[in-house]
């Protein structure tokens, strides 16, 4: 009998028997058997599981059992507070006094245009554009005390703090970024160390066109003839004297803005840039720049 | 005279066999007793009979459905991940500091009965205590529990507690 043959009928022997059981196995030979009951410390011990009932048997409940009670967490009416969570858009607040902050400790550079770029480089802010965060709400803690010029792109203001920045000569505009060139703008080293063409800025979400068009709320896609009479309005609502950008030293810095395609300020989308050999390569194809353009 | 069937085919022991008739035994042993019912159902309806066009079964499992858990899944069967009690979020909203806040209970109930300053407290919504809000955390995830921005907020007034001296997270300012 070979030994191909033993393992074969070894193996059929294995699978005609029954499986392995409680009721089948036995103790291995020399075992050791306790012949003893312990009365030590742990020795008969309920070993702090109790004496009867639920306690003894280990039965956890589960979370909100209440016994047969109609449970807590289930007698309270339905109201739905979450509603629509998946495709509300978050806007992590970022306060004027913050601003203030960055601006005093010469963390962000103000002879610029500030965008979220600059704010996210100044380490004070993050977000996580994965988490249908999609930039900056500028909030109005610490308005009374802002005084600084600057010409400011973030993705919601409210009304005083549209006030507060343009009473101090500075100008401010809302704009949407989608959650892709939000990546881009977090983190543009990243991005540039993958050598890809940089990309356009997709417009508005339906919902969001409204804002983003209007005036009042200073939107990148608004008329702006309509937004310099919606200033005036606002000053007079607020009771401040408008300062005139016009006849500002710094009137071109003021009057800067991206276009509604481009991501990064000095970089057009198409741009590659090339870290390796400091240089931007640039699109010559015409089909290319016009999907670029468009 | 089945039960003699079933026994007997049951006592084949292919301790012996080569591995092939082994195989064909084995499978005859596992499935002896629903071939021996086949057979007899066959007798009587001349039809070839099995579990998947069976009526009654098929009626008992169209009748199953799917049967609701409210309660929490620790380990997920995909993932083996925690998952949310979505009856707790259905019903429960977490403020940033960490407070639940739930509607009255009953008020919907008997309306015709309850004074309108009962009423008016049916309306309002109100915080849960200290071991409900640990119950609920327990219940959810870390998705629930992250801040969510949402801009004008209906509940931004409530999110943090800076107005009460023992609440309050960052120093008072004083000009």
């Amino acid at each position: 009998m070979g030994s191909r043959q033993i393992v074969e009928k070894s193996l059929s022997m294995l699978r005609s028997l029954p499986r392995i059981s409680l009721a089948n196995i036995r103790d291995n030979p020399n075992c050791k058997k306790k012949s003893k009951r312990g009365r030590a410390q742990h020795g008969g011990d309920k070993h702090g599981a109790g004496n009867k009932g639920s306690g003894q048997r280990q039965n956890f409940m589960r979370l909100g059992y209440e016994t047969g009670n109609n449970p807590f967490y289930l007698r309270v009416p339905q109201e739905h507070y979450y509603r629509g969570h998946h495709l509300k858009r978050e806007y992590p607040p970022f306060t004027l006094l913050q601003l203030q902050t960055i601006i005093d400790k010469d963390w962000v550079d103000i002879s610029k245009p500030i965008d979220i770029a600059s704010i996210i480089k100044s380490g004070i802010y993050t977000f996580y554009p994965d988490q249908k965060q999609f930039g900056i709400h500028l909030t109005d803690e610490g308005l009374d005390n802002f005084s600084a010029k600057i010409n400011i792109e973030v993705q919601w203001a409210s009304e005083q703090v549209i006030a507060a920045i343009e009473r101090n000569g500075g100008v401010i505009t809302t704009a949407y970024y989608d959650p892709h060139s939000l990546f881009l703008l977090k983190n543009p080293k990243k991005f540039f160390e993958s050598g890809q063409a940089i990309p356009r800025r997709m417009i508005p979400p339906p919902d969001a066109i409204e804002y983003y068009t209007s005036a009042k709320t200073r939107g990148y896609l608004a008329d702006p003839e309509e937004i310099s009479k919606e200033r005036l309005k606002l000053a007079q609502k607020y009771g401040y004297d408008l300062p005139n950008i016009e006849n500002d030293p710094n009137y071109n810095m003021l009057c800067e803005r991206k276009d509604p395609r481009q991501i990064f300020y000095g970089l057009q989308p198409g741009w590659v840039v090339n870290l390796k050999d400091n240089c931007i390569l640039k699109p010559k194809d015409q089909d290319l720049l016009q999907f670029f353009n468009s | 005279m089945i039960r003699c069937a079933i026994s007997a085919v049951r006592g084949i022991r292919p301790l012996l066999v080569p591995y092939v008739n082994a195989a064909k035994i084995i499978s005859n042993k596992n499935f002896s007793t629903f071939n021996n019912v086949c057979c007899v159902s066959s007798n009587i309806s001349e039809k070839p009979i099995s579990l998947v066009n069976n009526k009654q079964i098929l009626e008992i499992s169209s009748r199953l459905g799917v049967v609701p858990a409210r309660t929490v899944t620790k380990f997920s069967l995909n993932k083996g991940k925690r998952k949310t009690v979505k009856a707790a979020i259905r019903r429960f909203f977490r403020l940033h500091w960490g407070g639940w806040i739930r509607p009255k209970v009953g008020r919907h109930k008997k309306m015709w009965k309850k004074s309108s300053a009962q009423k008016r407290r049916l309306r309002q919504h109100v915080f849960c205590n200290s071991t409900q809000n640990t119950l609920l955390d327990k219940m959810v995830t870390k998705f629930w529990k992250r801040p969510k921005y949402y801009v004008e907020d209906p509940y931004a007034p409530y999110h943090s507690r800076e107005e009460f001296s023992y609440t309050r997270k960052k120093p008072v300012a004083r000009n």
